[in-house]
């Protein structure tokens, strides 16, 4: 008897956000979204947790939560007519399949989901994006005969993403297409004409975001991993990296309203963060202490859901967003040359990002129109001349605007910019790397260690992940 | 006319002489066996002649014979007589045991009888009478030692305690090892209770429940066959491919009615309890501290000490009653009996009661057709204290020294702690655990079994035989709000949980036999069918948060409570249909050649449609050699060699080829893939055995042996649960992976050593030597495990080249020189997380040694079960040392330097840095915890010798009986049992299982982790048989 779509997309839906989030600790310090309130944290040194599991969630995520629940979807959902649920499912492969390779590199794909194999291959990062149009291709196909139809049963599936608005899937589809033709930044071959195509196909604004709902936030597994009842970053802080760049350092003059609406000061006023594998010193005045993201300064978690968004038990979790989007578009035309352009996608991505916060979230101090207008106007935030416009401006606003949860997607433009400190004026990686680094900086993530290291080792020998520093080797799209 | 009167006369003289010479008379008799009991189905034929009769139910029979004509009284099992007809017409004779065999006839596959002398293959008899006086509950635990090959493990000492059992060793890395237990021809379900079908699905460890084939009273079993090979079982098809107990009930005898009453007392005691350091209080790291870790200061002198361990056991009582009644009236005998038993346990609290009813009726409605028809009810309620990792033993041990635990409540009646905090997590004394957190099951089983055999010729015989085999169990956990075990299973606020089994098996067989005798060649062909239907239905719900706290009731809990955890219960429904047909051809050659072949296609429900059909054959021969060099010797009394090879398959546990949605606690609930991939590909698993053995009588009987060599290969093997990369869209699988092979040697002497008319000796000796290997397992599959046998940093896992009884578990990380890395920052030595083998648990051998010493009335009987090497893990010891309890830790004070290198990149080099670094475990007793390797905890060679059972029988003599107005049989006993334990084993009992029955594959025997060790036992009682 096949298990209608319908009961199990809502899983499907919590382990897009599940994978990541979890994931989160560990890159969050890698892209120095947050840090330790003790130093020596093996991530804050870009390193890893050798026989552990830690990092490895998208991969479970992607193989065993999706899988086969989604090829199921997909095969019942042709014999049942469900053609939504089909081309949904296309769409979050589409999705999941790009954030693996970004995250591990090469991955398993032409073997996967065989189910009497033994052992699995791996294949190159650029045979993932190669599929992954295809993907996109089959989810607008279904998508659009199940909007032609009109009368899809995807809203009771789909309760925590879309709530069955068949058009914003469709721009899903779009956007995760814009979004893989964007990592061919670095190649010869790259198409932004391609990119700002897909993005205009896709989310119009913040409304279109595609964001996880957790319906409950008095038990685990319904709850925000982010959020106080899941109770997983009490030991983190945000870093001085990303307070430098909201308080009007990196951008001269320029408080950002965003960081008194996401974060509490410091007893004495100052917004602060901490830096990576340096710690809190544990006798600071407490009026001195970081606040943490719940509106303390403990590292226990405080009893009650005490705090604002992202970081509620029930806070909604975007996996991909407009503004994010307007960035890849903003970034694109840079590149084109259209200066015009990306200054108008710009600001369109910091303005998306403005009003996801105030639309789909509390803040501690609200945000008005004017406080808005006059950072966005802020010569150091928006140049009046397109001319003026840097790689650096898009790329350090697209990092503030994306934080909490485009830990990948910075990953992925660090990566690529190498780096660069002229893009990410202030970035400092950490000096002690961890020690298996040889002083490399973090490249990729291993393949997770319960289902590869243990189970399929003579696969990884094949690409070199059994090598004390494969996690420092650049991916593909890096190159 | 003159002519025709001398016709006339010569023709009736000749008929006059006729009937003179023949002088044919009517001899009516009656046979009975030594003990004056009828004896049906003896065959009477007159010498030379087609003549003869059979005795009925009764022993009656009637023959037509001259005199002086010779009749042949002959019954399989009991020495011919002959007799020579005189003039009397009613004769009786009393049939001798032949004592040239001790069990001539064995019941083998499919309840057909054989002689054992042409048998092919090994089979060994244990007597019901030698398994009722070992008083054991369980009867499976009084065949360890009894039988070689047989190997018979209890989890604990504990009433009702659930046994493994498992013929020839372990052949399934992760499906069923036990072997099929068969009653009077019929499949009886052996399982135990699956915790995983709880809502809450538990791992197997912190609660026992009996191994079902414990329903069968021991005192209604006439006699258990041993079928260890699957040659032996070929015909039972894939249920038996780990071997098959067969069980033969019980009959009535005819005559009259005969009543009887038994009666057993057994007081019990536990012993051997951990051995503890009582020099340091509770703290850590030297200072004192609220933790139940015993790394503090020392007790101030003058402290009093209590034994919280000791004083918590109290003397177990156990009372057994049993009533049989016996008859037989013309064509029927009956047999009734009735037990009740109440074993009251060392545990406080423990307890398992069991009433049994069994009534068996065997009729012959006419003189071809034999009906036998048995019913049997069992009760059974067992109340259990939690075991393992938070169960009384361990709670007991952490319950501190210098505090009474007998003191549990409060003046107000509430829980006794000894950190007086609401939001403190302490460890639940175990009188509150055992007095207010319950578990107990209850089960009610059905035993229905009809046998009709119908001769329709003297060559053809069908026989039918159906029956039932029908359980219902309930199972309840009760966890207090106050206990801290309510918080270790996710309850804040207790919790009511109950869960249900019911089973049905219904099993029937056709079976036809047809038998033909040319000259010196006996043939025998057999075919037929069977149909074994097996149905489970389980059921477990649970309430959280209790509105009274002490009552045991789900309504008692708040229904609002799960709103947001949605699930609260778990239904399962499994159904397995197995259909087979089958056929056996016998070829005897002049009772010195026998040859065997059986063939048996079998359709399971269980595998796909495209691998759910296979055939298997087994072919064996037997040669009496004694017959034909050493006829009338009197040395070599009888002498055989044999031989056997068999292919058996097995299949995989129900919905094993099809994944599963499991539902989901995440938003919006609904259903995603379980952690299993289960495999629409598999095949069955192949097992394929050869035989070869030697029976040797000498002395007329005085001395013998009965050796064998096996073979078993298993080929792929169905493992389940296994990982692999998570590319298949799942973590766990299932797959035909896996070859291992079991080889063995099995020998047993018997020995009558003296004999005189008063006193005798008898021995039996059983020699088990069994090796066993994993002969293939896939390149990336490092290692297989059973993640119930995960229990701190060990399990019992498999390795390629490894044994399937072998341990692994992490050890140092080394260099290349093999020297341990210590890290250089604090002189810790380093951890290598992969789990490599640390220990095999397989035996070297293992001995039985029964003796038995009778004089007159008197007799005193004993076996010693002993084990010679193989690994023990001594879990309990590495738990110990976590805690700072272990003897181990008592140089703490000392500073430890470990000897090694340290990590600090010279490690591989010519001269890695000699560690120097001093730890000194009192000021830190990490060391204790994050270092206690489960490889320095592995006990080598362990030897144990057992005093299984001692009983000493005194039968009242018949003439003082004769005087006595009630009884006419009267018997007295003192039985004891485990009373003396001689092991180099330094832990409690290196016999206990961490897990339970319901763990397949080999399991856990052989980890000692929080199981009581088994109590000393002595038993008293009566038997008497009342007059009439």
């Amino acid at each position: 008897m096949a298990v209608d779509p319908e009961v199990v997309m809502p899983s499907v839906a919590a382990n897009l956000a599940r994978g990541l989030q979890f994931d989160a600790r560990g890159l969050g310090a890698y892209v120095q979204y947050w840090c330790r309130t003790s130093s020596g944290d093996i991530w804050d040194r870009m390193g890893y947790n050798p026989g552990s599991d830690f990092g490895g969630e998208k991969w479970r995520t992607h193989y065993w939560n999706l899988g086969q629940n989604l090829n199921n979807v997909i095969r019942d959902g042709k014999i049942q007519g469900k053609a939504d649920y089909v081309g949904v499912s296309y769409a979050i492969f589409a999705w999941s399949w790009l954030l693996l390779t970004d995250y591990h590199g090469d991955v398993i794909l032409k073997q996967a989901f065989e189910t009497d194999r033994l052992t699995f291959d791996y294949d190159k990062q650029e045979d993932v994006y190669a599929y992954i149009p295809q993907l996109c291709d089959s989810a607008i196909k279904y998508l659009t005969i199940a909007q032609n139809l009109g009368t899809g049963t995807l809203a009771n599936g789909d309760k925590y993403i879309y709530g069955g608005n068949i058009s914003r899937w469709i721009k899903f589809a779009h956007g995760v297409r814009a979004k893989l033709y964007h990592r061919y930044i670095m190649k010869p071959n790259y198409q932004p004409d391609s990119v700002i195509k897909y993005v205009d196909l896709s989310f119009a604004n913040s409304s279109d975001d595609a964001t996880i709902k957790f319906d409950n936030g008095t038990f685990s597994d319904g709850a925000n991993f982010y959020g106080q009842r899941r109770n997983n970053l009490g030991t983190y802080r945000q870093t001085n990296y990303l307070i430098g760049l909201m308080n009007g350092t990196t951008f001269p003059g320029a408080f950002d309203p965003r960081l008194s609406y996401i974060f509490k000061s410091s007893g004495d006023g100052t917004f602060r963060g901490l830096n990576p594998n340096s710690g809190e010193s544990t006798t600071l005045p407490t009026a001195q202490k970081t606040f943490n993201f719940f509106g303390t300064v403990s590292t226990t978690v405080p009893a009650v859901d005490t705090a604002r968004t992202y970081f509620k038990n029930t806070s909604p979790f975007p996996i991909l967003t407009y503004t994010e989007l307007q960035f890849e578009k903003s970034e694109a035309a840079f590149k084109k040359g259209n200066k015009n352009l990306a200054l108008a996608a710009y600001r369109s991505g910091i303005l998306g990002s403005f009003d996801q916060l105030t639309s789909q979230f509390t803040g501690y101090k609200t945000i008005t129109t004017t406080d808005r207008d006059s950072y966005l106007n802020n010569p150091s935030v928006s140049p009046a001349d397109a001319n003026l416009l840097t790689l650096r401006h898009i790329m350090l606003q697209k990092y503030v605007s994306i934080w909490p949860y485009g830990m990948e997607e910075t990953w992925v433009d660090l990566r690529k910019y190498k780096y660069d400190t002229t893009v990410y004026r202030g970035f400092t990686p950490v000096a002690s790397l961890y020690p298996d680094n040889g002083g490399k900086l973090a490249q990729r993530v291993r393949p997770r260690y319960n289902s590869e290291y243990l189970w399929n080792v003579e696969s990884l020998k094949l690409i070199g992940a059994t090598n004390l520093d494969y996690h420092t080797k650049p991916v593909w799209f890096s190159e | 006319m003159r002519k025709m009167l001398q016709w006339a006369t010569t023709f009736l003289l000749l008929i006059c002489t006729l009937s003179l010479t023949a002088q044919e008379r009517i001899l009516k008799g009656k046979i009975t066996d030594e003990d004056g009991a009828p004896l049906a189905n003896v065959s009477v034929s007159v010498k030379g002649t087609s003549k003869g009769a059979i005795t009925d139910i009764s022993g009656n029979f009637t023959v037509k014979a001259n005199k002086g004509q010779v009749l042949e009284i002959s019954l399989i099992g009991y020495t011919k007589q002959t007799f020579t007809v005189g003039d009397v017409t009613a004769v009786s004779f009393k049939m001798q045991k032949d004592n040239r065999v001790l069990s001539e006839v064995t019941v083998t596959a499919l309840g057909i009888k054989k002689e054992k002398r042409g048998q092919g293959f090994s089979s060994q008899e244990v007597k019901g009478e030698e398994i009722s006086q070992t008083q054991r509950e369980n009867f499976f635990n009084a065949l360890q030692g009894r039988a070689a090959g047989v190997t018979v493990t209890s989890s604990s000492g504990a009433p009702g305690a659930s046994s493994q059992i498992v013929l020839r060793g372990f052949n399934s890395l992760s499906g069923n090892n036990s072997p099929l237990i068969i009653v009077d021809g019929l499949p009886v379900n052996n399982g135990s209770f699956n915790q995983g079908r709880l809502s809450t699905d538990q791992p197997n460890r912190n609660n026992d429940y009996t191994n079902r084939a414990a329903d069968i009273n021991p005192d209604d079993i006439e006699s258990v066959n041993i079928l260890k090979g699957p040659e032996a079982t070929a015909l039972y098809g894939i249920e038996a491919g780990s071997g098959a107990i067969i069980i033969t009930t019980k009959k009535g005898k005819s005559g009259k009615l005969k009543v009887s009453y038994d009666n057993s007392f057994r007081l019990e005691k536990a012993y051997r309890f951990p051995d503890v350091q009582r020099i340091y209080d509770n703290g850590n790291n030297g200072a004192v501290a609220n933790t139940r870790n015993f790394f503090g200061p020392k007790y101030t002198p003058g402290t009093q000490l209590f034994d919280n361990v000791k004083d918590f056991f109290q003397t177990g009582f156990n009372q057994k009653h049993t009533l049989t009644l016996e008859g037989g009236v013309q064509k029927t005998t009956w047999r009734g009996s009735l037990t009740a038993r109440d074993q009251k346990g060392v545990i406080p609290n423990s307890r398992y009661k069991m009433y049994s009813g069994r009534v068996t009726m065997v009729n012959k409605p006419a003189k071809n057709i034999d009906l036998t028809t048995s019913i049997a009810y069992t009760y059974t309620r067992n109340d259990k204290a939690f075991k393992g990792a938070g169960g009384f033993l361990q709670n007991l041990l952490l319950w501190p020294m210098d505090d009474d635990a007998k003191n549990y409540l409060k003046t107000d009646g509430t829980r006794r702690k000894v950190v007086d905090d609401p939001n403190f997590a302490e460890l639940d004394n175990p009188y509150f655990d055992v007095n207010k957190n319950r578990s107990y099951d209850v089960n009610h089983r059905l035993f229905f079994n009809m046998t009709a055999s119908y001769d329709a010729t003297s060559w053809l015989n069908f026989t039918v035989r159906g029956g039932a085999d029908v359980y219902s169990m309930f199972a309840n956990y009760f966890y207090h709000p106050e206990s801290q075990l309510n918080r270790t299973y996710g309850s804040t606020a207790g919790r009511v949980e109950n869960g249900t089994e019911k089973y049905r098996g219904y099993s029937g067989i056709f079976l036809t036999t047809m038998k033909k005798n040319i000259g010196k060649f006996k043939s025998t062909l057999r075919v037929g069918a069977a149909n074994d239907d097996y149905t489970w239905m389980n059921f477990s719900t649970r309430g959280d948060s209790l509105y009274n706290k002490e009552l045991n009731d789900i309504n008692n809990t708040n229904p609002k409570f799960f709103a947001t955890s949605r699930e609260t219960g778990r239904d399962t429904l499994t159904i397995r249909r197995v259909q087979g047909i089958f056929g056996e051809y016998n070829l005897n050659f002049n009772d010195i050649v026998y040859l065997n072949f059986t063939g048996r296609n079998d359709w399971t429900s269980t595998l796909p449609a495209s691998s759910r059909s296979f055939f298997y054959p087994s072919a064996s021969i037997a040669f009496v050699f004694s017959d034909l060099i050493a006829k009338g010797s009197n040395v070599l009394s009888f002498g055989k060699i044999r031989g056997s090879y068999a292919e058996t398959a097995k299949d995989v546990l129900p919905y094993s080829t099809q994944s599963a949605y499991t539902t989901q606690l995440t938003s919006g609930g609904g259903y995603a893939y379980g952690f299993t991939n289960n495999n629409p590909f598999i095949k069955p698993e192949r097992q394929q055995t050869f035989e070869v053995g030697a029976e040797l009588q000498f002395f007329n009987r005085r001395l013998g042996f009965d050796a064998s060599y096996y073979r078993t290969l298993n080929l792929d093997q169905i493992v389940r649960l296994v990982r692999l990369s998570y590319a298949t869209g799942f973590v766990l699988n299932t797959s035909n992976i896996a070859d291992t092979k079991n080889t063995g040697y099995e020998v047993s002497m018997n020995a009558i050593p003296v004999k005189t008319p008063s006193f005798q000796w008898r021995m039996l000796v059983n020699f088990t030597k069994m090796q066993n290997r994993v002969t293939k397992l896939p390149g990336n599959i490092p290692e297989f495990y059973n993640s119930d046998t995960w229990i701190g940093n060990f399990r019992a896992g498999i390795t390629r080249d490894g044994n399937i009884t072998q341990m692994t578990g992490q050890d140092y990380s080394r260099n290349a020189a093999g020297q341990i890395l210590i890290d250089p920052t604090n002189g810790f030595p380093l951890v290598n997380p992969d789990y490599k083998k640390i220990g095999d648990r397989n035996p070297d051998y293992t001995l039985g040694i029964t003796n038995v010493f009778s004089y007159k009335n008197l007799s005193f009987s004993f076996l010693w079960d002993v084990k010679v090497g193989g690994d023990i893990l001594n879990a309990n010891e590495i738990w110990m040392t976590n805690v700072g309890l272990s003897k181990r830790t008592l140089d703490r004070e000392k500073p430890i330097v470990y000897d090694g290198v340290l990590n600090d990149g010279l490690q591989e080099t010519a001269n890695p840095t000699k560690n120097t670094i001093p730890i000194v475990p009192y000021y830190n007793n990490d060391i204790y915890v994050s270092r206690a390797l489960a490889v320095d905890y592995v006990e080598h060679d362990v030897y144990w010798w057992r005093l299984r059972d001692a009983t000493l029988n005194y039968t009242f003599p018949e003439k003082m009986l004769r005087r006595s107005k009630l009884f006419s049989n009267a018997r007295v006993f003192v039985t004891g049992t485990d009373l003396i334990l001689i092991t180099n084993y330094t832990g409690l009992d290196p016999a206990v299982n961490a897990n339970s029955n319901a763990t397949l594959g080999a399991g856990s025997f052989g980890i000692d982790y929080g199981s009581l060790a088994t109590p000393r036992g002595i038993n008293f009682g009566v038997n008497v048989t009342f007059k009439n």
